[in-house]
């Protein structure tokens, strides 16, 4: 069973990912914060399994990162946003899962 | 902990190529940096977890096997390592280190070579094949390994010219299981004419 949750979560958190990109560039520990507070820590999302998903997303060119300078002082930070082509495969993906949900929806309502 | 040191431990378990490592490397350093702003009281293991523990999730997220059953390797971190020096002779590196990574069958190439599998005029590796040659499988003309096979032979098992050996056959074979053609010396020994 863990290995189902895993599997699914793996799928999903693509999902996720993207949608926050979609709605405004982030690094990665803001994408951490956000996804567990949103999914109330349902998805229990780590390190281990952000970076190697971000990294798929960004050699898929799905997603970029880029390198900006703070306001004040501080470090360059490095930030991922979302490419056009990523758009287009987030609103692909969310009709492909909206379908999945409903017809797995139906099945277990009996 | 501190970051570098955290950083480190993780990365030493992951068996990935040298880019991934280093889009990690970067990432790691990243996040706990904006952590560390963000929280005073911050403790990377707390945080994140054990780096052992880190490292075993980056692996199967990664979907690299870490328990992949070839390991013929010198070391047991599966970050690779290479070491080639600038100056050659006969066309070959004067030193040739190369060893770990996923599968730990990185190979050594030079004049002294060491590695996972090693050719050189000395070698030294899981497998070293070279003039002298020390390893797991060691073959050369003089050879000293858990299994060597040469002009000279010293090992667990030695096949050779003159082996000597828990288990030798050689011409000249010294061991406590001997098996000689010209001499046989040993606990049993039998001698081929």
């Amino acid at each position: 069973m863990a290995d189902f949750k895993k599997q699914f979560k793996k799928g999903v958190l693509e999902l996720g990912i993207l949608k926050l990109l979609s709605e405004k560039d982030q690094y990665g520990y803001s994408i951490i914060q956000e996804i567990n507070i949103r999914s109330n820590n349902t998805l229990d999302l780590k390190d281990g399994t952000l970076y190697p998903i971000m990294y798929r997303l960004e050699d898929a060119k799905l997603i970029e990162s880029y390198w900006q300078e703070p306001e004040g002082r501080g470090k360059p930070r490095k930030y991922y946003r979302i490419t056009s082509t990523g758009k287009e495969r987030f609103r692909q993906m969310l009709y492909d899962f909206n379908e999945v949900n409903d017809g797995i929806t139906k099945i277990l309502k009996g | 902990m501190n970051k570098e040191k955290y950083i480190k431990d993780v990365l030493k378990n992951i068996s990935a190529d040298s880019k991934t490592i280093k889009r990690i490397k970067e990432d790691l350093n990243e996040r706990i940096e904006r952590a560390e702003e963000n929280d005073p009281f911050f403790d990377v293991i707390i945080e994140l977890g054990h780096p052992h523990d880190v490292a075993k999730e980056f692996n199967e997220n990664l979907e690299l096997d870490p328990t992949f059953p070839v390991s013929i390797g010198l070391n047991y971190s599966m970050s690779p390592y290479e070491y080639k020096s600038k100056r050659t002779l006969f066309g070959l590196p004067l030193v040739h280190i190369n060893m770990g990574g996923r599968y730990r069958t990185k190979r050594a190439k030079g004049i002294v070579a060491i590695g996972d599998v090693a050719t050189g005029l000395v070698a030294v590796g899981g497998i070293a094949v070279g003039l002298i040659s020390s390893g797991g499988i060691a073959i050369g003309a003089l050879a000293l390994g858990g299994v060597g096979i040469g002009a000279l032979a010293i090992g667990g098992v030695a096949v050779g010219g003159i082996a000597i050996g828990a288990v030798a056959i050689g011409a000249s074979a010294f061991g406590a299981v001997a098996l000689g053609l010209m001499k046989a010396f040993g606990a049993v020994t039998t001698l081929f004419k």
